[in-house]
């Protein structure tokens, strides 16, 4: 996965940090799970719901990595107060492959994000994409050559014969 | 922005599935009976979590490979 860099424009303003009392924020509190294999009893559970597992199943279909997904679970369990940052991205691996696993279980198509799991005689969907839309551009190029000259700037006129369509354009004499 | 998913993927040490070869005691009278090198202590935190993705995939293959 090729990350461009660009512009932080999703970034917190400046002094954002400072319109709340201090202390009154979840993640200013001490976390609720101190260690990784607490936080990893908190999530695991959750992602094993079949409540949640279906719209977590959706997302993954929807073409969402699973470094996004479990980007964001651990992000909002920062933000609520339950682990730190530092162990929310140490559990980020395992949240990954489990999801991966019930995924695999259930015969759902993801994508990792990752470019361990990338076979290399697989190509990505953005090539694939890219094969058809030039092939589509090809197709659509063959039969315009055949029936229209490359440079139709100057037709002849003794060879144009006007159509005699309701649609058709109106023939104006002298042009 | 990057995506912290991807390098926290990439920079994962996960543990080959080799055991560490035990190193055997002489059988002597006069042997000593514990080795040289001292116990390994609590493992870090990293390797713990390596260990939980290798047990992981480990049974994902095998789901995979029926």
């Amino acid at each position: 996965m090729v990350e461009t860099v660009g512009p932080m424009l999703d970034a917190p303003i400046a002094g954002q940090s400072l319109t709340a009392e201090l202390g009154n924020r979840p993640w200013q509190q001490p976390p609720q799970y101190t260690t990784v294999e607490e936080a990893l009893e908190y999530y695991i559970p959750r992602l094993l719901d079949p409540n949640l597992l279906d719209g977590l199943f959706d997302v993954m279909e929807s073409g969402i990595p699973l470094t996004t997904i479990a980007n964001a679970m651990q992000t909002a369990g920062a933000m609520e107060g339950k682990h730190t940052l530092d162990v929310g991205i140490l559990i980020m691996p395992v949240l990954i492959e489990t999801m991966a696993y019930l995924a695999d279980e259930s015969d759902i198509v993801y994508e990792t994000g990752s470019s361990t799991d990338f076979d290399s005689d697989k190509p990505t969907d953005a090539a694939v994409a890219r094969a058809i839309n030039m092939v589509r551009k090809k197709q659509g190029e063959e039969p315009s050559e055949e029936i229209l000259p490359e440079e139709p700037m100057e037709p002849p006129a003794e060879t144009e014969q006007p159509s005699g369509g309701l649609m058709s354009r109106r023939v104006t004499d002298g042009v | 922005m990057y995506n912290v998913g991807y390098q926290v993927m990439n920079n994962l040490a996960i543990p080959n599935g080799e055991e560490p070869v035990k190193e055997q005691k002489g059988m002597g009278l006069l042997s000593r009976n514990k080795t040289s090198k001292p116990d390994p202590k609590e493992k870090d935190v990293r390797q713990r979590v390596g260990e939980y993705v290798a047990q992981i995939r480990k049974a994902r293959m095998e789901l995979k490979n029926g």
